[in-house]
């Protein structure tokens, strides 16, 4: 995905999105997801039934706490999710 | 970046400000042939206040006296008030360019302006670094970046850092060059508030401080002046070895934390004056420093304790350390 | 070369940049230190850096500390075309699909992506609409977050009545103001472009939401606004506009030949004789000497070559305007007033300017007691 910039520091990462130029601070759990849905979509948007499936089947979350609902909000904005 | 200049030989000893006559000082500064070398930057500066002359003396002693260099990036200029106004009341004016970008101080205070005007130039017009909001100083070639928040007691401690031995690089900017990865000194006196002031008098014989500026905007006010050791290293950029992020509280047995990477790089960008401003550069370039930097949240109440802890940090540290 | 006046002598300096960036090999440190200034001040460091920059047997004839200014100046301007963009993106947004709305200078320079929209400045939007289309794209705007900013109320009234715009408009918060315009000049001035031809002639961008104007009225345009639409103040950056927009724009006989006649149509014919002789004699713009535009008489010419280098060009910042500098001033922004409003009408402006001006004096002898 060329639009955004992923760099890996320690466990957590940082993203920048040459869109609109923001910056996204992700911890471990949140670099994890990007990591998968990243490779998922290998470069493009994923479905939003498809991430919430990844996120059940793969990584065994509950896509529907608060903290999960966040991550998937900052990667909306990323253009990670399609729809 | 001032790489005009060919360095001074070391064995030759510089003219330094303070062994100038106050006369010929004054002298230099009507007539606009002075110019500061602060290591990123050389700034150019007028002046036919006496007042700023003398005090200027006094913080910026150890810098050295150069013929004006042929190119200066700021071209300033400190003066009294203007018309009836400035007999009621006298007052001091900062120039940049001829235009005045702030209201005048009381004439009293033309220094703690100039610095402050000084600052303004320099996070309005390098943008071709990134400027952390940090302190910076080095053991030879290696650097600890210091990033707070207003105070946390980072002034203090980088003055208290200096007057321990190592090199300062700078107490407000931290001058990362995104295509080199090193810090650039930008050596400014170090602008110590209120309680610091006296910590910093009593806690070394070899502080030198300038006059104490009561009721700023910022409180009460005096200087540390640079020692030559640092002043003398300005043309020298450091490789970033170590991210801290110093609090003081009273009474705090020391402590040390190692933080994640993500929040290290959280706290560095957004406390840089132009991290939005740079976009992609800037991203980039703190990123380099926390893959390479080891970070930790520093609590203290005992100077020297912090500084040998950090001696040791330093020097434990490797360069290619990624934070756990 | 027209003569420069009484400007410093590194103004042929910063002219032989921007007209040629190989003229670098030959600048010392000295000539750099109040090139550098100059360029800030006429707003064209970052237009200067972004010729010099590209170029590595250019770049490394620069010295470092300067490199330090362009490299600064890149990521500023870097930075507010990124605003830009980000404006023009809420914009879409906001603005009714079936509305035609046309994107005016800068933003219309980059999204053709013209190579004279590379380190230039952008101030704000600038967008037109037809004039029986301001009320909904007003309306839309307003709807979608945008708000004027606090004027008086004659202030108010100008802008309605006699300007080719609305007040400004802004949304709290965002860098940029966005200027609604029904034609390119003040509906009392002298210059009036047939805005019809305007609107007929427009162009749409591929996959861009915004139109613009036909290449030939860009020109026009930027001419106009030259020696119309603003203060006869340092506007030598509207010059390398031109300039910019000549050499992307018009190539062939036939192109200049139908410059001159989109001139006569738009009677702005000379303006564009001056904007020509300038951009020639100070840009080295290639313009063919045949083009079929009248000659002014000699001395309005040599009036003009009085005023406009003293008006136009950037001086030293810290060193006092001369006498005849301000004079220029003073003539070129009475000339300001005179083309802008009708008679009547500049003899109230200026009635209010001074008493808006003697009321800030007498709040301000209140405070000091």
């Amino acid at each position: 995905m060329t639009r955004l910039l992923y760099r890996q520091l320690g466990d957590g990462a940082v993203v920048f999105d040459t869109a609109n130029w923001h910056t996204h601070i992700l911890t471990p759990a949140a670099a994890v997801i990007f990591e998968v849905f990243a490779e998922a979509g290998n470069g493009d948007a994923i479905a939003e039934s498809r991430a919430l499936e990844l996120l059940r089947e793969e990584l065994d979350v509950d896509p529907g706490s608060p903290e999960m609902q966040q991550v998937l909000r900052s990667l909306q904005e990323m253009g990670m999710l399609a729809g | 970046m001032t790489s005009q200049q060919p360095q001074e030989p070391q064995h030759t000893q510089p003219t330094r400000i303070r062994d100038l006559p106050l006369t010929l000082l004054e002298k230099r500064f009507s007539t606009a042939s002075l110019a500061l070398d602060y290591g990123a930057a050389i700034v150019r500066v007028r002046s036919r206040l006496g007042v700023f002359v003398r005090d200027f003396q006094q913080v910026y002693g150890a810098f050295a006296v150069a013929d004006a260099p042929p190119f200066a990036d700021f071209h300033t200029e400190v003066c009294g008030g203007q018309g009836l106004r400035s007999f009621l009341r006298p007052q001091s004016r900062f120039l940049i360019d001829g235009i005045q970008p702030f209201d005048p101080f009381p004439k009293a205070q033309a220094l703690p302006h100039f610095e402050w005007g000084v600052n303004w130039c320099f996070a309005q017009r390098f943008n071709q670094h990134v400027l952390l909001h940090a302190g910076a100083l080095a053991l030879g070639d290696r650097a600890v970046i210091m990033a707070a928040p207003p105070g946390a007691g980072k002034s203090t401690l980088t003055a208290a850092m200096m007057l321990r031995g190592f090199r300062m690089l700078s107490d407000e900017f931290g001058v990362l060059c995104p295509r080199t990865g090193k810090l650039w000194p930008m050596l400014k006196p170090v602008a110590l508030k209120n309680r610091a002031v006296d910590v910093i008098r009593d806690f070394a014989d070899n502080a030198i401080l300038g006059p104490l500026y009561k009721g700023t905007r910022k409180g009460d006010v005096a200087h540390l002046a640079p020692l030559a050791a640092s002043v003398d290293a300005r043309q020298r950029p450091a490789r970033p070895c170590l991210l801290l992020f110093p609090s003081f509280r009273d009474g705090a047995t020391l402590n040390i934390r190692r933080l994640p990477g993500e929040e290290a790089f959280a706290r560095v960008a957004f406390n840089s004056f132009n991290y939005a401003l740079l976009g992609q550069i800037s991203f980039a370039a703190v990123a380099e420093v926390v893959a390479a930097c080891p970070a930790f949240a520093l609590e203290y109440s005992r100077l020297d304790e912090a500084i040998e802890a950090i001696r040791t940090m330093i020097a434990e540290s490797t360069s290619d350390a990624v934070a756990a | 070369m027209i003569a420069l006046g009484p400007a410093d002598p590194c103004v042929h300096t910063l002219l032989a940049l921007l007209a040629d960036p190989h003229h670098v090999l030959s600048i010392g440190l000295p000539e750099w230190d109040k090139t550098i200034r100059l360029a800030r001040q006429a707003r064209l460091l970052g237009v200067l850096a972004q010729r010099i920059q590209p170029h590595d047997e250019l770049r490394s004839a620069v010295p470092e500390c300067v490199l330090g200014h362009l490299r600064s100046a890149t990521v500023y301007s870097a930075h507010r075309g990124h605003l830009l963009r980000m404006e023009l993106t809420a914009l879409a947004k906001a603005l009714p699909p079936e509305l035609p709305v046309v994107v005016l200078k800068g933003a219309a320079y980059m999204l053709q992506k013209l190579d004279l929209a590379r380190g230039r400045l952008p101030s704000d939007v600038d967008l037109m609409v037809a004039h029986s289309d301001l009320d909904p794209a007003e309306a839309a705007l307003r709807n979608a977050g945008w708000e004027f900013e606090e004027i008086d109320a004659y202030t108010e009234r100008y802008y309605r009545q006699w300007s080719h715009e609305l007040p400004p408009l802004r949304v709290p918060g965002h860098p940029l103001e966005v200027d609604l315009h029904h034609t390119i000049t003040p509906v009392t001035g002298r210059l009036k472009p047939d805005t019809t031809l305007l609107f007929a002639d427009l162009q749409a961008l591929p996959g861009e939401r915004f139109l613009v104007l036909h290449p030939l009225d860009q020109i026009l345009h930027a001419v106009v606004h030259l020696f119309q639409d603003s203060d006869l103040q340092a506007h030598l950056r509207d010059l390398v506009d031109i300039d910019g927009l000549l050499r992307a724009h018009v190539h062939s006989h036939d192109d200049w030949q139908a410059l001159a006649a989109r001139a006569v149509q738009h009677r702005v014919e000379r303006p564009l004789w001056y904007a020509l002789r300038y951009c020639r004699a100070w840009l080295t713009t290639p313009v063919p000497e045949d083009l079929p535009l009248a000659t002014p008489p000699a001395a309005v010419i040599r009036l003009f070559d009085w005023v406009f280098p003293r008006c136009t060009l950037p001086r030293i910042p810290d060193q006092p305007a001369g006498i005849s500098r301000r004079t220029a001033a003073r003539l070129g922004s009475l000339r300001h007033q005179w083309l802008r409003l009708p008679p009547g009408l500049l003899v109230r402006q200026i009635a209010h300017k001074s008493m808006r001006a003697w009321r800030a004096r007498i709040t301000l002898r209140q405070q000091s007691e």
